[in-house]
């Protein structure tokens, strides 16, 4: 009888094991998800009411792309589709009223913030987007300016969806040193830092537009969680100078030398910050150091007599863009460039001075910017033409 | 072995981000700082349990405090055990549905994750312990290819400055882990079990060291990571330092992969916690019907872990304010003052083996 009775009982723990086998409570099958791969989130405020609309990119499934019977089908597998609600939850779920597949945001690669989100709203939807249990932590965000929603319906050049194109550019772009992608968990460490102000990449149309070719050039800075202005493509490069190592660049600087203009070519750069405190206000001297190449000599042969004056003003160039961009900081009163972060983690004491009014520290530094500009190369002629009258 | 995996299994989920929020970029120091001071938990048991070889907490209680108050604190244990399953229980099912299965009700999966664990710790600790011999290597592996993986996204200039307010608010936060690491005191019940009860000490010194040194790398990997103010804001930021890591299209999502191994080794850590308790409750409250006892402690810890908490904000909250005192009262200070009090009254008892 004992027997049996526990016989019952294992056959009764192997069936109640059988339901954690069946897969968990509210699974969904591939074949009912719609896979948002990017969005657009607009914000507008009228009288009191707040109004979120999100656009959302999403993949349509193979099978419903190849309809056509042909693999050579001229249609984008993105679709887009628009949410509108007063809050940013709401208008996600807004979606699911359009489509027969509940939608999904576990592969969102990239989000585009409108300028009136990004100027009131940042905190909320970050916040929301970092609480989502879906989400991830390496999705990229972008900031435009104007409304955002017009972005997702750029044709995808080259590469089959628009999530791709805007990934692969954004990598471009920090190698030709116009931008870089700011992923949400970056954004979101400097957003809570107590001593850093974050940045955006921006996205915009070719010549302003709404053309056929999308950019990802100059950043969008931010003031806390406020936008608060732009920078352009110089500005952009000297803040990626100052803030990143870069390797593989392909980034031209053209400056002057005798009468006609030249280039220089950056491959790769470091930078060094050092902090100091003195006479109560933080002094910053930043180290630049470039490796490149000159490509482009105007016909000039270049000797290595002339190698240290032509790399004195390739280092004047580079220097230029770098103090542009220190230039807006301290017009826009915000510390994107992580100065005082630096100042904070590597002089905690004078920082400990600061802290209340970190921000008027930052107005009053003193910031030197020193590039050494190194040129290694003229790539493959020894000789440059010399033409004949 | 077993202890290792008992401190290590729900610490590494929780205390990231509790002691982020207070202690910044230096609570890896506060892991690391409280693993020492936990040896002082592992001592007293250990002096405690040589006195009384052979016998458990609940056994020689009584010796030491006389029947009626003996009885008394021996209760008090057993639901001091039971109430540390129910978090642990709570603590999966949280973690569980707020990572992998999202939207699932607590009830289900506290119902699996009870039934199994109760029914091992009714197998006997020989089971438990060779459990524990097949998953500890998935577990410790599963844990160091997670913090190994995310080095490449680490940035260590986020650990500076280094005790920027000074010493002391490591020192305050410290009672936070504590508890983790004191839950190395399941071992007043287990020394008696050993094979050498002599070497219980050094055993369970590896134990803690090696414990110690994990939490502080996975603090260290969380911190990096995510940085200090992101981790602060985490319920369970090593989950989400796993899902930072990406490399092209191959290397991805693997937080997936590593989940049921982190799952097999709080099993253990709730099937040993059911052991014990049943254990003590057989010892001294009644030796006549231990299925009845066995039965009812399961029906508890389910029950507790489904409908004793509300919600997550009640859950973290108990666990940072309530819990730490309560938990170091019975691994500590009553373990000291038991061992105060045999060291006055030069008891001694037991069997010798």
């Amino acid at each position: 009888m004992i027997s049996k009775a526990k016989r019952y009982a294992r056959m009764i723990l192997l069936m109640l094991s059988l339901l954690s086998l069946s897969g968990c409570w509210s699974r969904n099958e591939v074949e009912d998800l719609a896979m948002l791969t990017g969005g657009a989130i607009d914000y507008s405020s009228e009288k009191g009411q707040e109004k979120y609309v999100g656009q959302w990119l999403i993949i349509s499934p193979p099978s419903s792309s190849n309809s056509d019977g042909g693999a050579s089908s001229s249609k984008s597998a993105d679709l887009v589709y628009k949410g509108e609600a007063k809050t940013f939850m709401e208008s996600i779920t807004d979606l699911n009223k359009q489509l027969p597949r509940l939608q999904t945001s576990s592969h969102v690669i990239f989000t585009i913030y409108g300028e009136n989100l990004a100027k009131t709203a940042t905190a909320k939807v970050a916040e929301n987007l970092l609480r989502f249990p879906e989400s991830r932590p390496n999705q990229l965000l972008f900031v435009t300016k104007g409304n955002a929603g017009s972005f997702l319906q750029a044709k995808p050049v080259l590469v089959s969806n628009l999530f791709k194109q805007i990934k692969k550019q954004e990598e471009i772009a920090l190698r030709t040193g116009v931008s870089r992608g700011v992923t949400l968990l970056e954004f979101c460490q400097w957003l809570l830092s107590p001593d850093r102000d974050p940045v955006l990449p921006q996205i915009k149309w070719n010549n302003g537009n709404q053309s056929n070719s999308l950019l990802i050039e100059g950043f969008g800075v931010f003031r806390s969680d406020k936008l608060i202005g732009w920078l352009d493509k110089d500005e952009s490069t000297g803040y990626l100078f100052l803030t990143q190592d870069l390797k593989d660049g392909i980034m031209p600087f053209k400056f002057g030398y005798g009468s006609q203009m030249i280039t220089y070519h950056v491959g790769a750069s470091k930078h060094k910050i050092k902090a100091k405190w003195v006479n109560g206000k933080p002094v910053f001297r930043i180290t630049i150091q470039t490796l490149g190449a000159i490509p482009e000599t105007a016909n000039f042969q270049i000797t290595t007599k002339d190698v240290s004056k032509i790399e004195a003003a390739a280092a004047e160039s580079v220097r230029v863009k770098a103090l542009k961009s220190i230039s807006k900081a301290r017009e826009y009163d915000s510390d994107f460039l992580g100065l005082m972060q630096h100042l904070h983690r590597y002089e905690p004491l004078a920082w400990k001075e600061v802290e209340t009014d970190w921000r008027k520290a930052f107005r009053q530094a003193e910031i030197e910017v020193e590039v050494q500009a190194k040129i290694v190369t003229e790539w493959a002629l020894t000789q440059s033409f010399d033409l004949k009258d | 072995m077993l202890l290792f995996i008992v401190m290590t299994s729900t610490a590494i989920l929780f205390i990231p981000g509790l002691t982020a929020t207070t202690g910044k970029q230096n609570a890896w120091l506060v892991s690391l700082g409280a693993g020492i001071s936990s040896f002082g938990v592992l001592i007293i048991s250990a002096k405690l349990a040589q006195r009384f070889p052979g016998l458990t907490i609940a056994e020689y209680l009584p010796l030491i405090v006389g029947k009626i108050g003996g009885k008394a604190l021996a209760v008090s244990y057993i639901l001091f055990f039971t109430v540390l399953n129910i978090l642990v229980v709570r603590e999966t099912s949280e973690f569980l549905t707020v990572s992998a299965l999202f939207g699932t009700p607590g009830i289900p999966i506290n119902l699996v994750f009870v039934l199994i664990c109760w029914y091992s710790a009714q197998k006997g600790i020989e089971v438990i312990a060779r459990m524990n011999q097949f998953i500890l290597p998935l577990f410790v592996f599963a844990y160091l290819m997670a913090c190994i993986l995310a080095i490449p996204k680490a940035d260590p200039s986020s650990l500076l400055p280094i005790l920027e307010d000074g010493i002391s608010p490591v020192m305050q936060n410290i009672w936070i882990p504590v508890q983790w690491y004191g839950e190395i005191a399941v071992l007043l019940m287990l020394i008696p079990l050993m094979n050498k009860p002599q070497e219980a000490l050094k055993k369970a010194s590896y134990a803690v060291i090696s414990t110690m040194l994990l939490l502080t790398f996975g603090s260290l990997a969380v911190l990096t990571v995510l940085g200090a103010d992101v981790a602060g804001q985490m319920i369970f930021p090593i989950w989400f330092t796993v899902k930072t890591i990406e490399y092209g299209n191959y290397i991805q999502r693997i937080e997936l992969l590593v989940l049921p191994l982190w799952l097999t080794g709080i099993m253990v850590k709730s099937s040993l916690l059911f052991y014990v308790t049943i254990l003590a409750a057989r010892q001294s409250v009644s030796r006549k019907h231990p299925k009845l006892i066995t039965a009812s402690v399961m029906v508890i810890v389910f029950s507790g872990a489904t409908f004793l908490v509300p919600n997550t904000m009640a859950l973290l909250e108990f666990l940072a304010t309530y819990w730490p005192s309560v938990s170091l009262l019975f691994e500590v200070v009553l373990p000291l003052l038991l061992l105060a009090i045999t060291l006055i009254r030069k008891k001694k008892g037991g069997c010798m083996q």
